[in-house]
């Protein structure tokens, strides 16, 4: 996650977090595949502008997701139910209702992925676990477990390179039959899983060692406030919303 | 010496570390589940399992209450913030199928850890995650036979990939010595002084 | 001490204190009283395995708060103490150095007006001068320390424990970190368990010596124990210090013991450079075996690591490969060895393009040993794991069983054949991740800092290993910082600096330039130096 200096970084990440859930309610009551449509620009709008996330960036991050738009449609319109069939081929059968289910969802799809990416391109990490504890009341035995293995992310990256090009040269890809490939994954998981604990007991170790107890009996160096801002972004969320259904009113 | 059932921070610190790790690993299992699924309705639910296997490894290792839906939220997260393909909805995938995990071993009481509450477990999060689906997705409006194949398979799947999956890596994992102080090897051996 | 019945409460110790791992069948630590008084430093000497960490985490209290383990006997210890580990990545929680030093502040819920102004005092006070801001990922693993140790800092300890906090560094930043210990020497309590002891012992009072079964074998100031144990700390194969207590100007005294067989030393290295010089003249007529040509690497993100690299590496060389970390060490055996490909110029293995290999064929001839042990280890058993690529290769069963059993019992394995790789100490994981790598008797072996972090014994042992199969052919490329270890073995070695290949030459050339290695940040071997030292005080008797 990163963070674009503009408004929708300084709401507060937990308000954000539970706006955008209730978005994606919406999404889920729109059965019809052009209110989906407008209800997608809704996220895709405020990426490029109060956002501030750059469209070349916001192309790069979603083409990838156009596959899963492709995918879901094509899965619904196939095997979807339906008795107007409009098109036949082997044991695909296309029907109306299939492609308008499919359409729907694929773009409900799009829109939870928008959501998401709204949210992780315009949050950072460190200010969305405090304000998960500040706001939320996550435990902090939980909160700042989770701040320690974000950190580990990309290590582990690292790590996984490493066995991999240690595998390539011990040959464990070249074990024959299905046994050989299911314990080749095996070898990769476990050394990965096992460092990974080892990790994770040392950084316990250290932060107990800190001081750190996991109780609330702690100050806070920084605070994630709930300001005008999420009034806002709460506003224009709504308005948004409202003016979708005027239009296919 | 620490009993009971509350979870200290290191069972936390490793539950959220394999989570994470596991979060790592989905990101490069969608593409072949959307393959899979484009191709044949179902196809991809009998490997959907693995996305199930977080809660039960951490569960099995730790043998607390929390500990699998923990993990599966955890692991969710992981997954959302290296940009996993399903956006917000992982998270809440997260808590739907780490939920009924959970529920599993309450009703064992923690107690009971053994291979057929493992299948148990990898089932109930498969049904949990369809039952999302059904609110959420596509399952509702796909014909009978294609949802018949995708309920089935994808309880299944959680049964072998989470479960029977959970049990053989777990197993792995002991041997390398990295699980010795945690539930699963533990030993009641006599107190030596 | 042992056994002792203590008449006063000591201001840190312990006393009858007995410790056991649920997963050992023998107690970490037997019995032991230790006491240690105020503002007194404590060096915890011993072989790995010896009970050094396990004292350290019970008189700092983690065992058995974080720590589960059975123990017993009665622990006294101040209320603050701080804890630095070897792990740099592994002590924190949070993403820059700011947040991180508050972290220890809030567990000790300082009021957040107070924080930012004692945040900087820290920094100042570690002297970590970077901006308040900075990620903690892009600092060395010395600044890292350096932070670990701010962040202890402002727990207001006591004591300050340090488990091997240079561990895992590389020759400058473990210079951080002792410098940092001597500063601390006689303001705080300190208990320090530490190898790499040029620089350390300044800053010791008092020694523990551990022998085996978790008992102190003996104890003293520092040159006692150094001296009057000489043969145990040998036998443990525990590192000593190069000079201490013994001082420069001391040692360049006419006579000095220890000067004479330095001069020997530089005698015998001088005598291996003339007969390297008319090796390699020999080899001069060989075809290369490996060939690297306008060889450029630069990693996605656009960070270039080296280039303009043409480098040719002849049958039977040693050659080693040094640089400070983050100079391409690394980058260059993996890219060699067919793990990182190019992104200008190309490889040649045996006149042929190294791309053009299957991995079969090319790892049949080329061996890599990596610098994690652990990254390697594929098999459940030590048997399995050396056995592993014969059977791969589908030899016959007695062949495989035949040169399985030769390297266990070259390596010191064969009595662990049947344990789990994992589970094995730092210094069996080593000596496995290279018999593993040597059953296909490899034309090629590339090592990546193979000694990394090993004690003596393995280091020697390691060592005497590789120089058997390089003198039956083996041609070995080595990455690593120690520059005692390319004065004795190699014959050849690549200086990686400022993005590029700084230098390619024998090692008598390269330790004759005192500027590049500074340039290069290497250490001097201690032969050379006082080879240097000896000519320029002589140089400047003359001058005056």
């Amino acid at each position: 996650m990163s963070e674009t200096d503009s408004l929708v970084s300084r709401v507060n990440p937990s308000i954000k977090l539970f706006l955008h859930l209730i978005a994606m309610l919406l999404l889920i009551v729109a059965k019809d595949p052009v209110t989906t449509l407008y209800l997608l620009a809704i996220p895709v709008l405020l990426s490029l502008t109060v956002a501030r996330i750059p469209l070349k960036r916001f192309l790069v991050r979603i083409a990838p997701f156009l596959v899963l738009l492709a995918t879901t449609t094509w899965m619904l319109a196939a095997y979807g139910k339906g008795t107007t069939v409009v098109y036949e081929l082997g044991w695909f059968r296309f029907t109306e209702e299939g492609l308008s289910n499919g359409l729907n969802i694929g773009f409900r799809t799009m829109a939870f992925v928008s959501y998401g990416l709204l949210f992780t391109e315009t949050t950072d990490v460190t200010k969305l676990v405090l304000s998960l504890m500040q706001q939320c009341k996550l435990p902090p035995k939980i909160a700042y477990a989770m701040l320690a293995a974000f950190r580990f992310l990309p290590m582990f990256k690292e790590e996984y390179e490493q066995v991999k090009a240690a595998h390539r040269v011990r040959g464990v890809a070249r074990v024959p039959g299905i046994r050989g490939k299911v314990q080749a994954v095996l070898r990769y998981t476990v050394p990965l899983l096992a460092q990974g604990i080892r990790k994770a007991e040392r950084v316990a170790v250290a932060l107990e060692a800190r001081g750190f107890d996991g109780s609330w009996n702690r100050t806070f160096y920084r605070t994630v406030p709930i300001t005008w801002r999420d009034g806002v972004y709460l506003v224009i969320l709504a308005v948004l919303h409202v003016g979708v259904w005027v239009l296919v009113k | 010496m620490k009993t009971g059932n509350v979870v200290n921070f290191r069972e936390v610190m490793i539950t959220v570390i394999l989570a994470i790790i596991c979060g790592f690993l989905y990101v490069g299992w969608a593409p072949l589940f959307m393959g899979l699924d484009a191709a044949l309705p179902g196809a991809g639910d009998s490997i959907y399992g693995v996305w199930f296997f977080a809660g039960v490894l951490a569960a099995l290792i730790v043998q607390k209450p929390g500990i699998a839906l923990l993990a599966e939220v955890a692991a969710a997260s992981g997954e959302l913030l290296m940009g996993g393909p399903y956006g917000l909805s992982t998270l809440l995938y997260g808590l739907a199928q780490g939920a009924a995990t959970e529920v599993i071993f309450l009703i064992f009481g923690y107690k009971n850890f053994k291979l057929p509450v493992l299948l148990l477990a990898g089932a109930a999060a498969g049904a949990a995650s369809l039952v999302y689906d059904a609110f959420s997705g596509y399952l509702a409006e796909l014909n009978t036979t294609a949802m018949t194949a995708k309920i089935v398979l994808r309880v299944l799947s959680g049964a072998i990939f989470a479960g029977l999956l959970a049990q053989v890596v777990a197993g792995l994992l002991v041997k390398t010595g990295v699980l010795n102080s945690y539930a699963i090897v533990k030993k009641k051996m006599e107190r030596p002084f | 001490m042992n056994h002792t019945h203590l008449n006063k409460t000591p201001f840190l110790g312990c006393e009858g204190v007995s410790v056991q791992f649920f997963d050992r069948e023998t107690p970490a630590l037997s019995e032991m009283s230790v006491s240690i008084e105020e503002k007194e430093s404590v060096l915890l000497l011993g072989p790995s395995g010896s009970g050094k960490s396990t004292l350290a985490l019970v008189l700092s209290g983690i065992i058995p708060r974080s720590v589960d383990a059975w123990m017993k006997g009665t622990v006294y210890r101040p209320d603050r103490v701080g804890v630095m580990f070897q792990d740099p990545d592994a002590q924190f929680c949070m993403m820059t150095v700011e947040d991180e030093i508050a972290f220890s502040l809030e567990n000790r819920m300082v009021p957040p007006a107070e924080m930012r102004g004692r945040i900087e005092a820290l920094m100042k006070e570690v002297r970590l001068d970077v901006p308040l801001c900075r990620r903690i990922n892009e600092l060395s693993g010395g600044l890292k320390q350096r932070l670990a140790l701010a962040c202890l800092l402002a727990l207001e300890p006591d004591v300050l424990f340090f488990d091997e906090p240079t561990a895992q560094l590389d020759p400058e930043n473990t210079r951080y970190v002792l410098e940092d210990i001597r500063r601390l020497h006689g303001k705080k309590t300190l208990v320090l368990i530490e190898h790499k002891l040029d620089g350390a012992m300044e800053a010791v009072d008092r020694v523990l010596l551990f022998g085996s079964q978790g008992r102190i074998e003996g104890e003293g100031r520092p040159e006692d124990v150094l001296r009057d144990h000489a043969d145990a700390i040998k036998r443990y194969g525990i590192w000593t210090p190069r000079l201490w207590p013994v001082t420069w100007p001391e040692l360049l005294l006419p006579g000095h013991e220890l000067g004479a067989s330095l001069t020997q030393q530089a005698a015998r290295f001088e005598q291996r450079a003339v007969e390297t010089q008319m090796e390699q003249a020999v080899r001069k007529a060989d075809a290369p075996l490996l060939a690297v040509q306008g060889g450029g690497l630069t990693y996605r993100s656009g960070l270039r690591v080296w280039s303009d690299v043409d480098v040719e590496v002849r049958p039977g060389e040693w050659v080693a490969v040094v640089g400070a970390n983050g100079a391409g060490k690394s980058t260059f055996l993996k890219a060699v060895g067919g793990l990182h490909e190019l992104t200008e110029g190309k490889v040649l293995w045996k006149k042929k393009e190294l791309k053009s290999y299957k991995s079969e064929a090319l790892y049949d001839a080329v061996g890599f040993v990596f610098q994690n042990p652990e990254h390697q280890f594929i098999a459940d058993t030590v048997y399995e794991e050396v056995a592993f690529g014969g059977k791969l290769a589908g030899w016959p069963q007695e062949q495989v069983q035949a040169e399985t059993e030769r390297l266990l019992v070259d390596f010191r394995l064969e009595e662990l054949r049947g344990k789990n790789p994992f589970t094995l100490s730092q210094g069996q994981k080593r000596r496995l991740s290279v018999a593993g790598m040597l059953l296909k008797n490899q034309e090629l072996l590339l090592l990546d800092e193979p000694t990394f972090g090993q004690d003596a014994a393995t280091t020697e042992e390691l060592l005497q290993r590789l120089a058997e199969r390089n003198g039956q052919g083996t041609t070995i490329l080595m990455a690593t910082h120690d520059m005692e270890i390319v004065a004795a073995y190699a014959t050849r070695v690549l200086v990686f600096a400022e993005g590029g290949l700084l230098f390619d030459g024998q090692p008598q050339e390269l330790f004759a330039r005192p500027d590049l290695l500074r340039h290069a940040s290497l250490n001097e071997p201690l032969a050379y130096e006082y080879k240097r030292r000896v000519r320029e005080r002589e140089e400047g008797a003359v001058h005056v």
